[in-house]
């Protein structure tokens, strides 16, 4: 039984593992920069706070508050989703780099399975876009 | 030695297998980059409608927006912007059709083409995302001066 596994298994060629190292890299990249501007972002609020509202000079005082906090609760919200986005990417890139590494199928799977969990939030991501998109057409 | 060292080579080069799980995960990666390429499409298609009709400004009013933000969708800006989410969403597409197809068919070959479709993906994605944070952040700085 053990001796047919191959045959039902899908074997990585060296160009395979090469071609999911560099795709690592690339995810790993991109979670890397996602993070930062982030980060950066939660920063740029922190400075600006008192800027942003004399931004909002247009409305009342505690109206451009209130605009100001909605803004930055908005803010929160979307970084937390992309941030956790952006954690099982670049678990799953370092996951299966080490994988391929490592020889180590499992970890490859768990990789895979961090990708899927990723894919998974931006799919419904883009189903709710595209939801309030068309809310928006009528 | 030399039997050793080749076997061991040999080992080394076919030890990396996908089994049924890791099937199953790129199988449902692919499912869902599929679902993102769909409803991407349709949203650019909502976008060439939105540009194509714009709301008159007096709806802008209505609602209470001043109309200095009524930038509205320029019919330029939406093709722009088209043209680039298709072309991203192509290296998607390719992705999820191959790995499913490689699946199906064991076929390593497309898996490999498969995964470099998502790695050009991912790669235009890095670039484009920079580049729109650096724009978004220049625009802030301004607003904020």
């Amino acid at each position: 039984m053990e001796g047919n596994k191959p045959l039902f298994d899908f074997r990585i060629d060296e160009e395979g593992k090469e071609e999911l190292t560099e795709l690592a890299r690339w995810t790993k990249f991109q979670s890397i920069a996602v993070l930062t501007m982030i980060v950066l972002v939660i920063l740029f609020f922190l400075f600006a706070w008192n800027r942003l509202g004399a931004a909002f000079s247009t409305v009342d005082g505690d109206e451009a508050r209130s605009l100001v906090l909605i803004l930055a609760v908005i803010v929160l919200v979307i970084g937390t989703v992309i941030g956790l986005m952006m954690y099982f990417l670049l678990r799953s890139s370092n996951r299966i780099r080490t994988a391929i590494q490592m020889q180590d199928r499992q970890l490859l799977n768990k990789g895979l399975n961090d990708l899927r969990i990723y894919f998974a939030i931006f799919g419904v991501i883009s189903i709710l876009a595209l939801f309030s998109n068309l809310i928006s057409l009528l | 030695m030399n039997e050793h060292s080749s076997g061991t080579n040999e080992k080394f080069m076919e030890e990396l297998h996908l089994d049924e799980t890791g099937k199953m995960h790129l199988r449902s990666v692919a499912s869902w980059a599929m679902v993102i390429v769909v409803t991407s499409v349709i949203g650019y298609l909502v976008s060439i409608f939105q540009a194509l009709n714009p709301p008159a400004a007096d709806e802008y009013a209505a609602e209470g927006f001043d109309k200095v933000l009524n930038y509205g969708n320029s019919i330029g800006g939406t093709i722009f912007y088209v043209m680039i989410g298709l072309l991203v969403n192509y290296f998607l597409y390719r992705f999820a059709a191959r790995s499913k197809s490689s699946i199906d068919g064991i076929d390593s070959v497309s898996l490999n083409s498969g995964v470099r479709s998502l790695k050009i993906y991912f790669a235009i994605t890095s670039i484009l995302m920079i580049l729109a944070f650096l724009l978004i952040l220049f625009t802030m700085t301004i607003f904020i001066r």
